[in-house]
């Protein structure tokens, strides 16, 4: 996105009522940003009032030129009244972390503003995501399931669609509600991925969950013919991108096939033109290190790590760190892999606090106690 | 206080009509901008995938 839509989106008429930041979550220069708006998906958009230094538009994920500028529109209103008011205070709410208040008033907007409400999708779209990200699942699948059916065919569709599904494949397998909501999310979700004119990164995603939803299911085999029509999707928009930074955009979803497919080596190549045209991003050696990883190939994984752990910062290095722990334990060398979640841990103990990964920081002490004491698998 | 917003703003004000430029990892920067211009302020919060 940052690469094509937010470019597109600072060209519109509404952009020049706003002052735009960006804001790399993992400069430890951006931890004062970071205490004041946490930020746990990516990339969250946040619209803020400077007089109150408080958020009042919180959205978290992809979206397209048009959505960007519609939020836009929605944020500018400075004296909203009737359902604009009742929206502005839902996304209020939601911003704030206040789901209940969110929810509430998202509902009472929808009722209220009835089925031909031109800004329905976009409410629909706001009050799933909002559920999924306060992890309310059985919410979040089955207000995709009642509400996305009637709304117009566009991107609002697709994510309210996609997201309900993951919610769904989410859920706990023995959730009673789980089957019904899989069955009617995933033809919409197939619906979906026919629309012309969506991001590719929302139609790489809506690929991902219907391998996903295929899995859960226990159709290996229609996972597999899934999956190879996302790999050959990626292929496409891989060769009709028009920069290395395009063209690197989709390597996570590339490595994600590939790894469905269980042929991690058809991404190697990809990743090395990422490399070769990126060589500040961790990104692709980090990825091909789990890619060789995978295919055992240990020499040339822990090389890629080094690379990677070269040029990582902020808290994903953790991750980098725990994918080359792995790599020197599954090599069978204990000593080094002692030695780099030391390191990883040292390295955590400098982070500013809201850029340190509790739950990834867990996992690698517990790795290295295990190791410590001969437990570790 | 004010003549440093006053001079903020005279340097890095947009024309309303003209695209906005963008702020990299600036919070105070952005935050002074915006309370100067009297603008909402857009984030975009990223990480390096």
């Amino acid at each position: 996105m940052r690469a094509s839509v937010l470019p597109d989106a600072r060209q519109r008429k509404q952009a020049g009522r706003f002052v735009w930041l960006s804001i790399d979550t993992e400069n430890p220069g951006n931890a004062a940003f970071l205490e004041r708006f946490p930020i746990a998906t990516y990339p969250t958009f946040l619209v803020v009032d400077p007089r109150e230094e408080r958020a009042t538009l919180k959205w978290q994920g992809s979206a397209s030129v048009e959505q960007i500028v519609n939020l836009l529109a929605d944020a500018d209103r400075r004296r909203p009244r009737g359902l604009d008011a009742v929206l502005a205070r839902a996304d209020r709410a939601q911003a704030e972390g206040r789901i209940d208040d969110a929810t509430r008033d998202y509902v009472t907007a929808l009722n209220e503003g009835g089925r031909g409400w031109s800004r329905r999708p976009r409410a629909v779209e706001s009050l799933v995501l909002a559920l999924s990200g306060a992890g309310r699942l059985e919410g979040c699948a089955d207000t995709a399931l009642r509400e996305a059916r009637a709304l117009p065919r566009g991107p609002s569709f697709a994510n309210a669609v996609a997201t309900g599904l993951v919610c769904a494949v989410s859920a706990p397998p023995d959730a009673a509600w789980r089957p019904a909501a899989l069955a009617g999310l995933e033809p919409l979700a197939r619906e979906a991925l026919a629309l012309p004119g969506l991001l590719a990164d929302d139609r790489s995603g809506l690929y991902e969950t219907l391998v996903d939803t295929r899995v859960v299911c226990g159709d290996r085999r229609e996972a597999h013919a899934l999956a190879e029509r996302w790999w050959r999707f990626l292929e496409e928009d891989r060769r009709r991108a028009a920069s290395a930074e395009l063209r690197a955009a989709l390597d996570g979803p590339r490595v994600a096939a590939a790894l469905a497919l269980e042929d991690p080596a058809r991404a190697l190549p990809a990743l090395a033109a990422s490399e070769a045209a990126l060589p500040a991003d961790f990104n692709p050696p980090y990825r091909s290190a789990r890619l060789l990883f995978e295919l055992g190939r240990f020499e040339d994984a822990r090389a890629a790590a080094g690379r990677a752990l070269a040029r990582a910062y902020g808290g994903r290095k953790l991750a980098v760190y725990r994918l080359a722990a792995d790599i020197e334990r599954k090599a069978g060398d204990r000593a080094a892999a002692a030695r780099v979640l030391d390191e990883a841990l040292s390295y955590a103990e400098k982070l500013p606090p809201p850029q340190q990964r509790p739950d990834l920081v867990a996992s690698l002490r517990a790795q290295r106690v295990a190791l410590h004491e001969g437990t570790d698998p | 206080m004010r003549p440093l917003l006053t001079a903020l703003a005279l340097t890095l004000a947009v024309p309303a009509a003209a695209a906005p430029g963008l702020v990299e990892d600036d919070w105070p920067r952005a935050l002074a901008l915006a309370k100067a211009q009297d603008r909402l302020l857009f984030v975009d919060a990223w990480a390096p995938w």
